[in-house]
């Protein structure tokens, strides 16, 4: 084997590991943000070509995931932009079909969620997002965005209260019980549950 | 400085809104599609082998995104733009063989990325923070701050007063507990609150604000800092 089978055997082995790790992830994470699975798809491909491409680049492995997450969403601009551009989107729209299989049975609850979501800044959905779907902590988040942790914790801690302020001129009712919140996969997640928050999740934002 | 409480957290909400059930979604092991996306990708050439190359190819039936077409599909890594964050328009991609000169990889500023802070700090923006002082560290718990507060320029005027200071704390620690010295400076562009030393602190809510708005204690910086809290 030359060196150079070497080094690209080497580096397709250290590369599997990255894809295994997070192919899921980076998966919903566009599946999420895109409205058909043919788009999520074309995310996740682009975003792991640019990491196969930029594989000596790429942060300590306890940041990939964020790194991941940062790549994505520079794509899925790309995507957008050049769907306005050829002027598809709306017929992409019309002649694909909705994600299917992974999708939540949608809820009165979840709609009014996502209407309230929808009135925020981009970039308040995003922090939102991140902080939530992909439950990135602060200085995950951080790499992904490219801001720094205290730039994040201050504005996710103002894109909750608008989206909390949002939810209650709406008349939201919740959808679980806070003691269900709670119980959920051991992580205390509501507000006033700040000092029961299990110690392995140290980097989530304090609630 | 408390935090707002509402009736249903906004967060839970947003998660049990979650339109993607991630439980679903099959590993690597058990997704054909996965397998062949790995197998085309790593099947490319990569930098040093190809130089020219910038997108992925087109002719796999995974490859065929509409939109590939007129867009650069690689990208630089790391480079992940603070612009869209700031409400400006995010440029296309860089071409690969360039990296941007107005953009550093997320992982490696050694100081605060511009645009990466909430606001730049000058005595005027100064001026409009919720709280202001001069103090000393007492004790860190995570990203939780404790100071004993030397003198108020703008606050509670309470003799000692715990906030939040993501990003200002080291955090990343050996398995001996010192902290990693390229950890400390990697956030929180440069400044780590640490016990027993003294700083001005200004910031809003309950957050200590960095990027200068929270600083190390000089006594010609602290006049102005009372200067600007005056009347």
């Amino acid at each position: 084997m030359t060196s150079s089978s070497h080094d690209r055997a080497d580096r397709a082995e250290q590369f599997h590991v990255l894809f295994e790790a997070h192919y899921p992830k980076l998966l919903a994470y566009a599946l999420r943000r895109t409205r058909t699975e043919a788009d999520a798809h074309d995310v996740v491909a682009e975003t792991f070509t640019v990491a196969w491409r930029r594989f000596d680049d790429l942060p300590p492995q306890d940041r990939w995931l964020p790194w991941l997450y940062g790549v994505g969403r520079r794509v899925l601009a790309n995507q957008r932009r050049s769907a306005a551009r050829q002027n598809q989107l709306a017929d992409r729209v019309a002649t694909e079909s909705s994600v299917g299989g992974y999708h939540a049975e949608p809820s009165a609850a979840s709609n009014l969620v996502q209407e309230q979501m929808a009135r925020l800044r981009p970039d308040d959905q995003e922090l939102l997002r991140l902080a939530t779907w992909e439950e990135l902590s602060h200085d995950q988040i951080a790499t992904a965005l490219g801001i720094s942790a205290n730039a994040v914790g201050i504005r996710l801690h103002r894109a909750r209260n608008r989206l909390g302020r949002n939810l209650e001129k709406a008349g939201y009712r919740g959808s679980r019980s806070p003691e269900e919140h709670a119980k959920d996969s051991g992580v205390a997640r509501t507000q006033t549950e700040v000092k029961d928050q299990p110690k392995d999740y140290p980097d989530k934002e304090p609630m | 400085m408390k935090k707002r409480h509402f009736k249903h957290e906004p967060l839970d909400a947003l998660r049990d809104a979650d339109p993607i059930v991630a439980e679903r979604l099959p590993g690597v092991g058990d997704d054909p599609r996965a397998q062949a996306l790995f197998e085309e990708i790593t099947s490319l050439p990569i930098e040093e082998e190809a130089p020219s190359p910038t997108r992925a190819p087109k002719r796999s039936w995974i490859f065929q995104p509409a939109w590939a077409a007129s867009a650069a599909v690689a990208l630089v890594a790391g480079v992940v733009g603070t612009v869209a964050l700031l409400g400006g328009s995010p440029s296309d991609p860089p071409d690969t063989q360039t990296v941007p000169t107005n953009q550093t990889p997320p992982t490696a500023a050694a100081a605060p990325i511009a645009g990466a802070c909430v606001e730049q700090y000058d005595l005027e923006t100064l001026a409009n923070r919720d709280f202001a002082f001069d103090g000393t560290v007492t004790s860190v718990d995570g990203d939780q701050v404790t100071f004993l507060v030397n003198q108020w320029f703008r606050g509670d005027q309470v003799t000692e007063v715990t906030l939040t200071a993501t990003g200002l704390t080291g955090g990343a620690l050996t398995e001996e507990g010192v902290p990693l010295e390229e950890e400390v400076t990697s956030i929180g562009g440069g400044l780590t609150l640490v016990d027993g030393e003294r700083f001005l602190v200004a910031g809003s809510d309950i957050f200590v604000w960095s990027c200068g708005f929270t600083q190390s204690y000089d006594p010609a910086v602290a006049a102005d800092w009372a200067a600007v809290f005056e009347g």
